[in-house]
């Protein structure tokens, strides 16, 4: 075996090169938190956050240009993800029920592995599915925030669905065994007993499915469309934050550019408060089954 | 471990029991908690008009294409003052544009590319407007000249063909003005990956000028590129060439002026020595000269081209872009129109082919010439809602 000075030697470089991977990983986190935080803070108000967009401006130094806000794209965001979530967090639960209390082997292998390969879609294809399943029949709606909405929650539901499953699962099996026990049916077992002590796990699920969601732009552009006005009727476009950055941002005009650094750095708190709070509410619920 | 304690505290210890409840349920709370801001916040926001900016309006209209027109449109939007009717348009280039009106899923498309004979009977009762005019500015990157780089449609052809390929090139060097001595350096060019009216109106332009192009690449919103990189969008283009020393692009002259890149100078047909550079008054006056005769708004535009146009000082590489709606919105739309929508979405485009106009100069757009509004009025006058005229206000 290697002397001790060589073994030393080989753990400090792989201590080294540890905290170099670590380093990487951080850099990009870091870098986008501090160019969202140094260009979209400089345009951050209150104005910002109420008023609309501009209208474009193409005087390179953005000197005299109107400024504008991102108001109603807040709003946007917040009524197709709140749509979306009223769709897919039912189904998403109740997926998660059946493939864990009801499924057994066949079927509910069958739609746990479904779910798994929906996790995975790309979401554009999403857009193009919903894009396409409207334009034949409902081309008056097929940019609304009902399509935008079904779109979000297909992205959801798999989410939603397999991080029920697993704390479904994750609830111990003596635990239904006494509801039973107890001369309870099954449906109220799961329902009064097993579903409050994995509830906490499940509305994480549904946050990070909510924040997952938040973020998406591909599915929007050809679903919700854009709107200036933001959320202004079910089936009407929505306009909503990602996809204007994506406009925004890849834009001529100085004020637009602005803008959507503005968006981003909004986009980020939105996000990283859902996060935040997902992770609190996870943490209690480790606590509950007593560390694991 | 887990299983055992949680086993316990559900079922046997009572103290345990409790604590844990009390700890298990403060997940589901914060959540309720958190669904329930949000759903406040919502209705806040709803009542403080942020979800609805401007005051919904009776009408809203959506459109979809050229991302050219983009900028304009979007002025358009934030100006039209009316209670009627509001206008939200997308910029998602002028392919997915066409595509987007032949489905019928806007109230109106713009293209920067006249409709194709396919394009225009797969839309059936389509219906061209003219609507806004730019030029393509050849762009690019070269920091030790100082004067401004000419070039002729043929050089450009051979660049793009891949056949010129150092700028000091004896073809490319012998059109330049007395002190404008191009370095030695080879050529990078860069064009447009995407579908796009730019590269419509370029590659157009490089057929009509040189008959290798033409046979071997033709026109088109997206060909084979023979040479070069390519870009995603005008930016994109503009971006790389802007930091490529060497490098020679086509972007819409809009985007040259906003982003200030310098452009060249192209040769006009009808003298050799002259040399126009692209701004709004020699595309302006290219369309002011323009030969033939336009056709109506039901009309084929695809033969159409204002490249070319030979009055002295007029920029070479010109086209129009063009709005399009349906003839009868009844047909088209069906039972989601009615005629008092129809004549609030006439009104609109009356709005902006006349008032809308002079938000032109200001984004580097040329404003329609007088020819080509009368034009549009006489075909916005020709829609009709089931088979009824819509009068246009």
């Amino acid at each position: 075996m290697a002397s001790p000075t060589v073994r030393r030697a080989f753990n400090w470089v792989a201590v080294a090169l540890t905290c170099a991977c670590v380093v990487v990983i951080l850099i990009p986190l870091a870098s986008i938190l501090y160019t969202a935080i140094v260009l979209g803070g400089s345009v951050l108000s209150l104005h910002f956050l109420t008023a609309g967009p501009p209208a474009a401006c193409t005087i390179p130094s953005g000197v005299g240009c109107p400024v504008g806000g991102i108001g109603p794209l807040i709003g946007g965001t917040l009524a197709l993800v709140g749509l979306a979530s009223a769709l897919a967090v039912p189904i998403g639960v109740l997926t998660g029920i059946f493939t864990s209390e009801y499924g057994g082997r066949g079927l509910g292998r069958a739609v746990s592995f479904f779910t798994d390969v929906m996790t995975g879609l790309p979401s554009i294809v999403i857009g193009v599915f919903v894009y396409g399943l409207f334009v034949l029949y409902y081309p008056r709606i097929v940019f609304s925030a009902i399509t935008g909405s079904i779109a979000l929650a297909i992205i959801m539901i798999p989410i939603v669905a397999r991080t029920s499953e697993e704390s479904l699962r994750a609830v111990p099996h003596s635990v239904r065994e006494a509801a039973l026990g107890l001369g309870i049916p099954k449906y109220r077992g799961i329902l009064r007993v097993v579903l409050p002590s994995a509830l906490p796990a499940v509305a994480t699920g549904a946050l990070l499915a909510v924040m997952r969601a938040g973020g998406e732009a591909a599915p929007l552009l050809l679903t919700a469309f854009g709107n200036r006005l933001g959320f202004v009727g079910l089936d009407q476009p929505v306009g909503s934050l990602p996809p204007t950055i994506y406009e925004f941002g890849t834009s001529g005009a100085s004020n637009w550019l602005a803008d959507a650094w503005g968006a981003s750095l909004i986009l980020i708190i939105l996000m990283l408060g859902i996060s935040i709070v997902a992770r609190l509410v996870l943490r209690n619920r480790f606590r509950a089954f007593g560390g694991g | 471990m887990s299983s055992a304690n949680a086993n316990q505290s559900a079922t046997t210890t009572p103290p345990a029991d409790t604590i844990v409840r009390k700890k298990s349920r403060t997940g589901p709370i914060i959540a309720i908690v958190v669904v329930i801001l949000i759903v406040i916040i919502l209705l806040v926001a709803y009542q403080a008009g942020w979800l609805t900016a401007k005051k919904s309006t009776k009408y809203s209209f959506t459109g979809a294409g050229s991302t050219f027109v983009f900028p304009l449109v979007n002025t358009w939007e934030l100006n039209y003052n009316s209670s009627s009717s509001s206008v939200n348009y997308q910029g998602v280039g002028s392919g997915a544009g066409i595509q987007q009106i032949t489905a019928k899923t806007v109230d109106f498309g713009a293209s920067d590319a006249p409709l194709s004979a396919t394009q225009k009977s797969a839309a059936s009762g389509i219906l061209q407007f003219p609507e806004s005019a730019g030029g393509v500015a050849i762009i690019y990157n070269l920091a030790t000249v100082t004067g401004q780089v000419r070039f002729t449609g043929a050089v450009l052809a051979q660049i793009y063909l891949g056949t010129i390929t150092n700028w000091n090139d004896a073809r490319l060097q012998s059109i330049q003005a007395a002190g404008v001595t191009l370095p030695s350096g080879s050529i990078t060019v860069v064009y447009r990956s995407d579908g796009s009216g730019t590269s419509f109106v370029y590659t157009s332009y490089l057929s009509a000028e040189n008959a290798t192009w033409k046979a071997t690449v033709g026109h088109g919103t997206a060909v084979h590129w023979p040479a070069g990189i390519g870009a995603k969008g005008s930016s994109a283009v503009t971006s790389t060439v802007k930091t490529t020393p060497g490098a020679i692009g086509y972007v819409d002259l809009e985007y040259a002026l906003a982003n200030g890149v310098t452009f060249g100078a192209v040769q006009n047909p009808s003298s050799l020595t002259d040399f126009v550079s692209p701004t709004l008054a020699s595309t302006g006056s290219a369309i002011a000269d323009f030969s033939g005769t336009f056709p109506g708004g039901a009309g084929d535009w695809g033969n159409i081209s204002i490249l070319n146009s030979a009055g002295a000082g007029d920029y070479p590489i010109t086209s129009l872009t063009y709005f399009l709606f349906y003839q009868d919105l009844g047909t088209a739309y069906g039972s989601s129109y009615s005629m008092a929508k129809a004549q609030a979405l006439v009104a609109w485009f009356n709005w902006a082919i006349h008032t809308g106009q002079s938000y032109s100069a200001a984004l580097y757009y040329v404003p329609l010439p007088a020819n080509l509004v009368a034009i549009d009025a006489a075909t916005l006058a020709s829609m009709t809602f089931n088979g009824q005229a819509i009068p246009v206000t």
